[in-house]
Parts: C-alpha cells; structure tokens; sequence
C-alpha cells in the first residue's frame, strides 16, 4: 500500500507527517468550547461532582493564568492545552509516557506524529502520568456512567472506555483514520482542511489552527517556521511552546502578545521570554 | 532411585521443566488468563455504542437568542454530535459550549420525556404520567371553567420573551381568551429598545456593526461573556485581533476582570453601579476638549444645551473619580482619572467609535439613566447610524400577517393588568415580569392560572423567596419546559416541549446584530421521547376551548402558523434556514437624538441594605460557561465551570485578598454570605480581579431540581437580592446588593 | 475438655524445633487473632478496591502514584537485606552470616511478597497484570522491575523453601528431609542468582524516576541507558536492607524476650550495612550537589522550587529543604555509628543507627515517588497535596500484619535462628 500522503514511512526515507497545533491566546477567549466539543466528539464521560480538577477528565483543558499582579494591575490569560503528542529528546519518537509504559499501551506514531492509547490494553499502572510533566493523561478512577439515554449520544468512531484504564487527548485520530479511509478510496492526497480535530473545528474565535507541521503547505508548518505566509497568524509574535527546555518536543505551539504569558510557558517564571520578535529598532 | 545430588538435580529440574511445559501445553491456565482480561475490556456496563452510516443534517439552534447555524451528525439515525456550520451571517462554523452540548439536553436526566400530573403536594416531585389527550383537555377545561366564571383576568402567562412565533401564539392565546397578564422578563435589550424609543422616537431594536467599529467602550458588557449573539462576539473579537490597517482598541469598563476585561486593550476598573457617571465624565471630557462631532450634534441631536450644562457642572472626571474609582488612594485616583481622560479622548478621536452597555451577559436591565448616558457618548461621537462600525436600530418586526384576533365579549372588555408601575415602558406591563412576585403577594387572589412557556421565573426572577410566595399562591401552574426545572417543582401539569432539533422553531434577529437576520431549526431527529413543540400544545389547546378562542387559532399545527408569520422569507428560511435581509437600512431620515439632561449620576439606582450592617458589596459576574437564563446548564457545561467559583455543592465567592485578610479569611474558608434578603453559606476565593470591599458572586449556579449534574449545586445569586425599580421603566435594574461575610 | 486442650497443647508443641521454648498456645492464639483481625480489615479494604474501583483511594491525576507505590519502593528497598547477606554469605562467603540469613530471607520474602500484593492492588485493570510480561515494552524500566521481581520472588521462594522442609515434623519425612538438604548445597546458585536480579530491579525502582526527563524533580544523568538514581537505589537497597534486617530482629528478640543472633553476626552485618551507608552517603551527596547545582540552574529552576510551606512534608522553613536534608542525615548519622566498633557495639546507638538506616530507604523512596508527583512542573499548576484514604491505610498496613503473622508462625514452627537453641538453654 502506496502512502497516500506521499511522505515516506518510518523506515528511514522522507519523514511522515508531524501533526500539531498552533494556539492564539490573543484570540482565545476561555469560553470552554474546546472542552466540551473534545468531550461529546470523544464519549468522554461526566460524573456528578467535578469540581475536584484533580479527578476530572478533561483531555483539552482550558487553563487560566494570571501575572500574580495584585489589583488593578492583575491580567488573566486563557490557555487551552490538549496533548502535546511529544516527540521526545531529538523529535526521535520517545515520548516522556511512550518510554514508559510497561504494556506498551501508548506509542508513538512515525507516520502521523501523535501518541495512540489502547485502553484494552492498558492496565492502569499510571505510570505515564507521572512521566507527563503536561498532565494531559486522565486516569478512570471511577467506572464510566452515562444515566438516562445519554449511551445515545455516543458516537461509535471512539472506543468508550472501562474504569482503571489511562485516556488522553488523540488529537482526533478517528478523523484521521476516516479522512484517509476516504483519501485512499479517491486515491489521492489528503487535504488540509479534511482533517480537523473536534476542538479546532469547534472553536468559535478560530484560535486553533491544526495541521501537519512537516507539510510547507499547511498553515501550522509556515507559523511555525516564521514564514511570511504565515504572518496573518503570526502577527509579529513568536511561536513558543510549553517546557520546551525539558526537550519534550511538543507539537502544540502557542502565540501570545504579552511577555507575561511567554514566560509562563518554561519551566521557571525567571526565564526572560520574548513575546515579540525584536525587528531591530522599529515598529 | 537414590536420592542424592545428581538425582535429586534431575529430578527436580525434570520434574519442574515437565510441569510447565506441561501446562504450557494445557490450554485451560492461558484461557483463563486471556478470558479474564478479555472480559475486563467488555464489561456488560460498559457502552458499545452502534455503528452505523454517518450524516450530516443542518439546523439553527435555538438554545439562546444568538442563532447559530448548527449541523448534527448522526449515525443512522442516532444524533451523535452538534458543529457549526461554516459560512453565514451569525456564526461562520463557530459553535458554543450550549451549543455543543444540546444532545444531554435531548437524553439527560433532566428531560421530560411525557405529559405529567402532580402527584402528592407541590415541591414534593411527585408526578404522574398521563397522555397528551389529557393534558390537553386538563389544561383546556380548566381555562374554560376559569373564563366560565369571569375569571379570565386571573389567569397569566409567562413566555421567553416577546419575540417569535411560539411567543405570539401566546400573547394571541391570552388576548383571545381575555387577559391582560401575559409577561416576559426585561433584560438590557429591553432596555435598548425603551431607550431608542426615548430617544430616537423609533420602535426598535439596538444594533451594533461591531465588525467595523474601531474603539470599543464598553461599559461592563460581557462582550466575550455571553453578550448578544456569543459566536459573533467571538468571532468579532478575533477580527479585531486580526486588523492589520487599524488597530481595533476594546476598553472595558468594569468592576471586575470578567473574560472580557481580560482580553480587552484597556480594563477601566470601576465601583459597580458607576457606569452612568463615567460614560458622562468621559462625555465631559469629550465636550471639554471640543471632540464632539459638531454636524451630528447640531444638525441631528435635541436637547445637548441642557445636557452640555449637566455634563459640565456636575459631571467633571474628578467628581465622578470619587465615587466611581475603586481604589481611593490620591495616586492611583489620579492615575485612574488621567487614564479615564485619554480613552474618552482616544474614543472621540477614532474614526468608528462604539459605546456599549448590557451588564455581564446582557440578560439584566440597565436604567434608563446609565443609558441615556452612555447612548449620549455615541450621539456625541456620531456613532448613530454611521455607515460603518456604528449603532443603527433595527424596527421592530411587523406583526405577523395572521387573520384578526377573535374576540368575545369578556376578551373585548378592558382589564388593568396585575403589575403596575410608575414607569412607562413600550410594552405596557408585559416586560415588567419583575414586578408580578410583589403584584401577586400583595393581593387576595391575583393569579388563579399561570402558563409558564419556555420561561424558568423561580430561577430568574430577583429574590426568590417572594417568587416562590408568589407561585405557591398560584392554584394552578402549567408548565411547558422541556427540562426538569426550577419552576417545574411548582407546576401542576406539564405539557413538555421538544428540544429545537426535534421542532421547527424560528429564531428571531439575534440581540445587537446590525442587519436583521432571521433563523429557522427544522427538525433533524425525530422525536425522542412523547414531547410536543409548545407552539403546537397552545394551539391544541384553544382548539379545545372551542369559540371565539378557537377561531382564532385557524391553523392545522404550529408549522402552518410559522410559515404564514415567516411570510416573504419563508422560502429563504426553508431551504437555507436563514434569512438575511442584505438591503437593510436603517431609518436615518428627520431622526434626531435627544439628549436627556437627567443622566448618569442623578438617578443612579442605589443599593439595599445599610453601610454599617452591610459593609460589603455584591457585584455579579457572567461568564459564557454558566448559562443565566431559563435554562440551565449542562452536565459537560458544569464540569467546566472553575473551582474557583463552584467547590463540591457550595458557591465560592470572589473576594479582594486584602478584604478577605480583613474579615479573617483563608483561601477556602468558609463564610455566611448575608444580604438584607437572603442568606447562603459559601466558600471565598482571594482573589486580585476584584477590588477590594466587594463579593464577586457567579450567576448560574443555584439551581434546584434538574438532575445530579446541574441541581444542587452552588447558590443562586438571585436568591440574594431584591429587585430595584428603575423609576422611568419599572424594570429591575439591582446591579449588585449590600452584604456581609462572616 | 481440659484434657483436650491439653492434648492439642501437646501435639502442637512438638512442631515447635527442639530444644527451644515456646510461648503458650493461646497466647500464640490470641497474638494471631489480633494481628489477623488487622489482616482482614485490610483484605475488606482490598476487595473494595478491587470491585469498586481505585476511587476508594485519595489518588487523583496529579497523584497517580502514592502510598501503595511508596510502600511498594519501600519494602523492596528494606527488603534488600535478603539479597544482599545471602550475597555476602553464599558468594563472598561471610560465614557468620550464616545465623541471621534464615531471618534475612524470610523478611525478604515477606517484603516482595507483600510488594505483589500491593502492586496486584494497585494497578487499575488488576485482571490485565500479565500483559506487562505480555507486551512488554523493553524501554521502560517498569518492565524490567516486573520480570526482576517476579523472577527474585521465585527466588525467594527456593530459598524459604528448605527452611519450611526444617519444620521438626516435616523434616521427618525423609523425602523432605534430603530435599531441603540439598537446597542447601546450591543454595550458593540461587544465592547469586538473586543478587544478579535484585541488582536489576532494585536500580529499575530507582530508574523509574531517575529517567522521568519530563521532570527536572526526578531526572537524572543517565551513564549508558541508566541514570544515576539506578545505581543509588540498588546501593541504599543494599545498605539499608540489612539495617531493616537487624532492626527486625531487634524488636523479634525485644518481643520474644530471647536473643537470638549472636552479637559477632549482627556486629558483622552491621559494619557492612555501615559501609555501605558511609559509600552511599558519599554518592547520594554527589549526586544530589550535581543536580542542585548543574541540571536545575540549566533550566533556570533552584532547589527551593520543589517544596512549600504548604505541606509540612515538603516545608521550607528557613530556606532549607527540610526533607532533604532528613533524608542524607538519615545515612550519614548510621554510618558514621556503624563504621565504628564502639558505634556497633553500643546498644542504644545501634537501635538508632539500623532506625535511622532503614528510615533512609523510606525517606527516599517517599522523595523519589511522592515528592515527585507533588511538585507541578508548569507554572500555572500549583502542589498537589495529598493524604492517603482509610482504604489505601489499611492495604499498607495488610502487608506489615501478614508479616507479623509470617513471622510469627515461623519462629513458631521453624528454626529460623540456628543459634537461638545455643543462647537461650531451657
């Protein structure tokens, strides 16, 4: 079978595709639609109390953050994290939790770049979520409960998983599969727009931008290499992702005007971080 | 055999070897081990869902004013998830948090799913379920033997605001059947269009061409919280965000750091309540300073002498910086007030400057005062009617080309309504609902009926211990809700309406859009349970009711009712499901402005309580994932909401760090919050988005009834507070209420 | 019925070895009642594990590992004595091991055992345990932590085994008899075998964290495939698995009020663990230094970071590290006694020193697990605080009854101290 995005596979030759995400925190303005959209397109299920942030399952999560300026001078910032589908140190594929699961239920993806989960086969040791400094991972703690008649919501393109198991974020890959179900069928290349994630599609300021990052074509791969043409995006601000110093390689980029904002993406607060690019001299 | 060493060692390592190979060979320890977990990963109760062939079918919801185009894509016939749907004019794909979660409202355990009768006593939720025959003729007889005893004035009818088919099938129920009680609640739109009236002489509704404006003043409306159509404000905001020929500038002025001050170029941080004032500081700055447009103000405008006098002497920004900056020190007062007088001057100074108003989400009332100030700033701007980025208004919709009302000699007679008031409102008494709990209480028999239609008044209405009164003095409570909901625990009979994605529902211009655009859901799964669309039970009712109220229900359902009011635009709004009319424009023509001398701080609405019992402030805060109105949230909206505002069962407040220190809170600890009404025991969170001396409550939360997701949960703000009428329209205007924390 | 009693007090004695007393039977009854009364608490508690699922404990996203796994890394670490003085004993050949290795071995097969347990607990799917020797993946040191541990415990099994076979009356069945005898003889194999496994998974526990680069907390340099907490696990292993060793016997000889290891024997491991605990002290401080003062400043991150005065465990009053700080005293104070005769040959000084040894392994094991999940790694997540529920108590405290009550019943029944008979004439 030809590799209909014509790419190469992982043996060696041309590299497969990279997917990820560019997030604009200038657009975003908090509201939750990622989260909910990523819930109902994922049968993600819901429990009564949910406000232990600790226990609820939420594979993209908005997350506030603040300057730690008192008032007046206090700024908030909405920050949308999904996975980051790492690449690990070198891009070489060795995730922070693909090294260390025991059953092999998490791997990484040459052809796609993103991270799997077999819930079937995961037997809940937990530890990639120790190993994912992100905490994207969300553990089952309790059995998964849908009362009344909300099973008939559930769409059948995502396995709906059992108690003691690990899920996260898979950047939609049942999309995936049937956007290239049906690329294979027409015999011809995927296209940018065929394949979305529930949160980018749904995103209501169009602050997600999806695509492969090893695709010049594609919008996420010109933001991210600061092309021009990637410049209604870019706005004069650099990309930047989160802990990129811990040589994760995450596939999320993230934008923001506010030097603040950049900062809080490292490890520490004491990073200088530039929002920016400096253009020398001019505005 | 000897057993020393050498055979003991090969005995034991035959003997251990022979064993597993031997049981390797047994299939029966592998089975065993492969069946165990093979069934750990099928569990009976865990849900496989079906499979089956994939479609897309498009809708406009219809689950808050805004109008979004919406598509659901099911498997077969199973509805499995709601998008937007990219291109036309309200959303362009974007799509809601309410708006994704539609499906739990169709199979949560909140639904009502058949006609029910109560069983036992009010609030005790015990129901019966009976036919829609019955229902029917339960409801009908009992209206009959109402009107059979001239008792047709008693009997009311609360619906979710005035405008669409569902609602004027209602008001022409009551009209027909003689009762002068039909109500809806008032929010800031309402306010807009008894502003535009005073002001503009015009009926109609408030428009805004946000796409185009250039510098926002916003004066507390949660643009980004939830403030008319949610997806266009999204999606307006990040076309601001991505200007590249003009820098679009937001400056929200606000007592707290809502989402929308977050994002906004400049938050202005202000005592709640000072609106008013500020807009006419800013307007006295904008005089002062010779920035106003001279051709708009001479030529279109009415009374701006009497204005210009108020403005000068009693509106200078150093005066208004006293009661209205939040932090009294000298130099973040000046700080504050030079900061006041550069945006009021930036703003005159833009080419498209935009004055809004609306608080939080938009669903509460403004007074008349704070808007005739804040409309003032974009007379003196020009901003009316400006051909880009401006403010137009969009006329009231034509009454529906429906035959004549039939009415009979008791419906002919004149009947005052319950609610009165000294304010005047374009509507009469009907979008005085605020007003009816009080109305009620104070009589001897006020309501004997009430029909409650896509309204949720226990939960929304301000002090909810006197709406409760007022309900229970009710004798007979019809609700249409299509949720198990607050109002619901007070019903007798429910008659349950179908979510829009089983209905055909028309949708109404969205507030604040700047064109009139009309929407329509058509249904796109059948129904899932024994629901009817409400429009079709008021109709059947009538028809029940027989005479003149029957003959004034001509049609064969609800279907034929919309199509004949949707009228030119049906065909457009059956095929595409929207309807734009692209050649709008706004009536320009002899329209002048009139400035109203009595603005801003005069008639500031003011606050219950006391200084020295109460010496805190409640202010509220919206934000999109907290549903306000009739309807509550859903289970996956609730999971969003922060534990910064709601802990397990208990509301967490937001309180100033400092002011918490003051009263000896931690972050966590938990406190009485009292007000003059009410009294609920909440959680604080310290908090630097507030300023100090205020408790910052979230709206949303406090439901009873619905299911474990949503009911329970929290305290509902307007369990704290009373309403304050604003004395030009009687609408409730309370912005905030006196409490205490202890 | 008196005569009856009797009888059974009669025939039960004479499973006791020869020539050692014996407490009372009911007394023996009673002392197993409690301590089993204890034992079923924790399997009620285990049951709703199983069948209600892992909500039965305090664990949450942030705290995936936490008490079980704690006592888990714990209990193997203390543990380690049974490696480590059958290592000395069998390969390196110090024969007056020879006394306390009996005691060493059934401790350690106390502690894995209870170490399976836990994790059989522990884990979300329990019925799907096997697939980590099923789908292995060979990068991750958890599986290496699965195979060397099951393995070991077979080991351990082999070499509780011939001890069983000693019973007085089971020794008497010849078959019994010449098979526990020739265990014995290749003892040495097993013996060696097993340090060679316990190596590996002492230093995968350790490896666990060490390779978490994810976390600036736990990351450590890696020699070859290994960071350096590999090494330090299986060296504190080492050292502090005989502390816990000689500990336990202590309190065996407190609460059987007979002693049972001669004090050359104890003297003898005790200088060894000494040692051990002098080096590792050493390493640990270096290792420690390097990553305060070279990995973190790379990421612009100081030690401080990793505690609050939120959480009394991980204070930082004073600027200091508290816990830390506890942790390499809890080495250097025992091996600064230990490498000392007089330090060893001090009563009071030793208990404090075998305490203090085998706190070490525990500190540091709660240090590399919990402290680990604790600490947030992005700015805008705060600490994680957490105490464990009744449920995860009671399943921690299950292995330690079990181990009373294995204990108990084999000083009981087997002669587990060959020089009890010698110190304690009847």
């Amino acid at each position: 079978m030809t590799e209909t995005q014509g790419h190469g596979n992982q043996e060696g030759h041309a590299p497969g595709s990279k997917f990820g995400m560019v997030i604009d925190l200038d657009k975003c303005t908090g509201c939750g639609a990622c989260m909910v959209a990523c819930m109902a397109e994922n049968n993600v299920p819901t429990k009564p109390d949910e406000t232990n942030k600790l226990d609820t399952i939420t594979w993209m999560r908005v997350f506030k953050l603040s300057n730690g300026k008192a008032f007046p001078d206090a700024e908030t910032c909405y920050l949308p994290r999904p996975c980051m589908h790492c690449g690990g140190k070198h891009d070489a594929g060795h995730s922070p939790c693909v090294s260390v699961c025991p059953a092999t239920a998490t791997d990484y993806s040459y052809k796609t770049g993103i991270v799997s989960q077999i819930y079937t086969r995961c037997f809940g040791c937990r530890y990639c979520m120790g190993a994912c400094p992100y905490h994207a991972r969300y553990f089952n703690w309790w059995d998964p409960k849908w009362p009344a008649d909300m099973k008939n919501y559930l769409s059948p393109d995502v396995s709906v998983r059992m108690r003691g198991v690990v899920e996260k974020c898979s950047f939609c890959f049942h999309r995936y599969q049937r956007a290239m179900d049906l690329a294979y069928y027409e015999e011809r290349e995927l296209e940018e727009n065929e394949y979305q994630t529930a949160c980018t599609q749904a995103c209501p300021a169009g602050a997600i931008t999806f695509g492969d990052l090893n695709n010049e074509d594609h919008m996420v791969y010109k933001v991210t290499h600061e092309e021009s043409e990637g410049d209604e995006i870019l706005r004069g601000r650099t990309p930047f992702r989160l802990l990129e110093e811990l040589e994760t390689n995450p596939k999320v980029y993230y934008l923001s005007g506010r030097d603040w904002v950049v900062k809080a993406g490292n490890a520490s607060v004491r990073e200088e971080a530039k929002a920016v690019k400096d253009t020398g001299g001019h505005h | 055999m000897k057993l020393n060493r050498r055979n003991f060692l090969l005995v034991s390592t035959a003997g251990a070897a022979g064993g597993a190979v031997g049981s390797m060979f047994s299939p029966l320890s592998w089975k065993l081990m492969d069946d165990s977990s093979v069934w750990s990963q099928n569990w009976p109760w865990t849900p496989v869902p079906l499979d089956g062939e994939v479609s897309f079918e498009e809708t406009t919801c219809a689950l808050c004013p805004g109008g979004c185009r919406v598509k659901v894509r099911k498997v077969d016939s199973r509805p499995v998830k709601l998008e937007g749907v990219d291109g036309g004019p309200v959303n362009d794909g974007g799509i809601c948090i309410l708006g994704l979660t539609a499906l739990q409202l169709v199979y949560g355990p909140a639904r009502v799913r058949t006609p029910l009768k109560r069983a036992g006593k009010r609030g005790e939720g015990k129901w019966v379920e009976i036919t829609w025959d019955e229902a029917i003729s339960d409801v009908s007889e009992k209206l009959a033997e109402l009107k059979g005893a001239g008792q047709s004035k008693a009997v009311g009818c609360i619906t979710n605001g005035a405008k669409g088919v569902t609602s004027a099938l209602f008001a022409r129920f009551m009209e027909a059947y003689g009762s002068p009680n039909h109500y809806w609640q008032a929010t800031a739109w309402d306010s807009y269009e008894e502003n535009i009236q005073r002001t503009l002489g015009l009926n109609g509704s408030a428009g805004f061409d946000l796409e185009k404006a250039d510098y926002i003043l916003s004066f507390g409306a949660g643009l980004l919280d939830g403030w008319g159509s949610p997806v266009r404000m999204f999606q307006a905001h990040s076309k601001w965000r991505e200007n590249h020929d003009a820098h679009v500038t937001l400056v929200q002025i606000d007592a707290q750091l809502s989402n929308t001050a977050a994002k906004a170029d400049k938050w202005l941080p202000i005592n709640p309540g000072t609106e008013g004032a500020v807009a006419m500081a800013m307007a006295h700055v904008i005089i002062s300073k010779n920035l106003y447009d001279r051709g708009y103000v001479n030529w279109s405008t009415t009374g701006f002498r009497d204005f210009f006098r108020t403005v000068q002497t009693e509106y200078a920004p150093e005066k208004v910086a006293k009661i209205a900056c939040p932090v009294q020190k000298p130099e973040y007062v000046k700080k504050w007030t030079e900061e006041l007088e550069s945006r009021a001057i930036a703003f005159a100074k833009a080419e498209k400057p935009l004055a809004l108003a609306g608080k939080g989400n938009g669903d509460r009332p403004v007074s008349q005062a704070e808007l005739n100030a804040i409309q003032s700033l974009n007379a003196l701007v020009g901003s009316i009617n400006r051909e880009e980025g401006g403010m137009v208004v969009i006329p009231d919709a034509d009454k529906y080309p429906w035959p004549p009302v039939v009415l009979d000699a008791d419906a002919k007679g004149y009947k005052p309504a319950l609610v009165t008031t000294k304010g005047r409102t374009k509507y009469g008494a009907s979008n005085l609902l605020s007003n009816l709990p009080k109305a009620i209480n104070a009589q001897h028999g006020g309501l004997k009926a009430l029909l409650v239609a896509g309204a949720n008044p226990l939960y929304t209405l301000a002090d909810t211990e006197e709406t409760a009164a007022a309900l229970q003095k009710i004798e007979y409570i019809v609700s249409f809700a299509s949720q198990m909901d607050d109002t619901f625990t007070y019903a007798d009979i429910i008659l349950p309406d179908h979510i829009y994605l089983e209905s055909t529902v028309d949708v109404p211009t969205p507030p604040g859009f700047a064109k009139p655009v009309y929407g329509l859901a058509k249904p796109v799964i059948d129904p899932v349970y024994k629901t009817k669309a409400m429009g079709d039970s008021i109709i059947e009712i009538a028809k029940a009711m027989g005479g003149t109220i029957a003959e004034s229900f001509p049609w064969g359902g609800f279907g034929d009712a919309m199509e004949q009011a949707m009228n030119e635009k049906w065909n457009a709004l059956d095929s595409d499901g929207v309807y734009v009319n692209e050649d709008f424009q706004p009536e320009k023509e002899g329209i002048r402005f009139r400035f109203f001398a009595r603005a801003g701080m005069e008639d500031r609405i003011s606050l219950q309580g006391s200084v020295e019992k109460y010496p805190l402030v409640i202010t509220p805060c919206d934000t999109i994932r907290l549903s306000t109105g009739a309807l509550a949230d859903t289970p996956f909206m609730v999971k969003t909401v922060s534990d910064t505002k709601l802990k397990k069962r208990e509301l967490v407040v937001q309180v100033n760090t400092m002011t918490a220190q003051q009263y000896g809170f931690k972050e966590g600890s938990q406190a009485i919050l009292e007000t003059p009404v009410a009294k609920a025991t909440v959680l604080v969170h310290c908090s630097e988005e507030i300023a100090p001396g205020l408790v910052g409550v979230p709206r949303g939360l406090g439901h009873i009834a619905y299911d474990e997701f949503v009911g329970g949960k929290g305290t509902n703000y307007n369990t704290l507070i009373s309403p304050v009428q604003d004395p030009a329209t009687g609408f409730d205007v309370a912005w905030g209420i006196r409490a205490k924390l202890t | 019925m008196e005569a009856a009693y009797q009888k059974i007090v009669r025939l039960e004695s004479q499973l006791h070895p020869l020539g050692v007393q014996r407490a009372p039977l009911w007394q023996f009854v009673l002392w197993m009642g409690f301590f089993g009364t204890i034992l079923l608490w924790g399997v009620y508690a285990m049951f709703l594990c199983w069948f209600k699922g892992l909500n039965q404990t305090n664990m949450n996203d942030s705290y995936g590992f936490a008490l079980w796994i704690w006592a888990d890394l714990g209990v193997i670490a203390v543990g380690g004595g049974a490696f480590f003085t059958g290592l000395l004993r069998y390969v390196v050949g110090k024969d007056p091991l020879k006394y306390i290795i009996n005691y060493a071995v059934l401790i350690g097969f106390i502690c894995y055992s209870s170490a399976l347990l836990i994790l059989a607990i522990d884990i979300g799917q329990p019925l799907r345990g096997w697939f980590i020797f099923w789908h292995a993946n060979v990068h991750s040191m958890l599986t290496e932590v699965a195979f060397c541990l099951s393995c070991y415990f077979g080991v351990l099994c082999i070499e509780y085994i011939p001890l069983v076979l000693e019973n007085r009356k089971i020794d008497e069945v010849p078959i019994f008899h010449h098979t526990s005898h020739n265990f014995h003889e290749v003892m040495a194999i097993f013996a060696a075998t097993g340090a060679f496994l316990s190596f590996f998974h002492q230093g995968s526990l350790g490896g666990v964290a060490g390779v978490l680069y994810g976390r600036p907390f736990a990351y450590r340099p890696e020699f070859f495939i290994w960071p350096t907490t590999f090494f330090l696990f299986t060296w504190s292993a080492a050292a502090c698995g005989p502390c816990f060793t000689i500990l336990v016997t202590k309190i065996t000889e407190a609460i059987t009020r007979k002693k049972l290891v001669k004090d050359n024997v104890v003297e003898l491991l005790a200088k060894i663990a000494g040692w051990m605990l002098l080096t590792y002290s050493i390493a640990k401080i270096i290792d420690t230094l390097y990553w305060a003062f070279v990995m973190l400043p790379k990421h612009n991150l100081h030690v401080l970071d990793f505690f609050t005065n939120q959480s009394l465990i991980y204070s930082k009053l004073g600027g200091v590290p508290w816990i830390l700080v506890v942790e390499i005293l809890c080495s250097v104070i025992p091996a600064v006694i230990l490498v000392t005769k007089k330090g060893r040959q001090n009563k009071p000084a030793l208990i404090v020193a075998v305490f203090l040894g085998s706190m070490c392994a525990l500190i540091n094991r709660w240090v590399m697990v919990l402290q680990v999940m604790a600490v947030p790694v992005l700015t805008f997540e705060t600490f994680a605080l957490y105490f464990p529920s009744w449920q995860e108590l009671a399943t921690t405290i299950l292995p330690v009854a079990y181990g009373v009550l294995l204990i108990s019943l084999s000083h009981r029944y087997l002669p587990v101290f060959p020089q009890e008979r010698e110190l304690n004439p009847v």
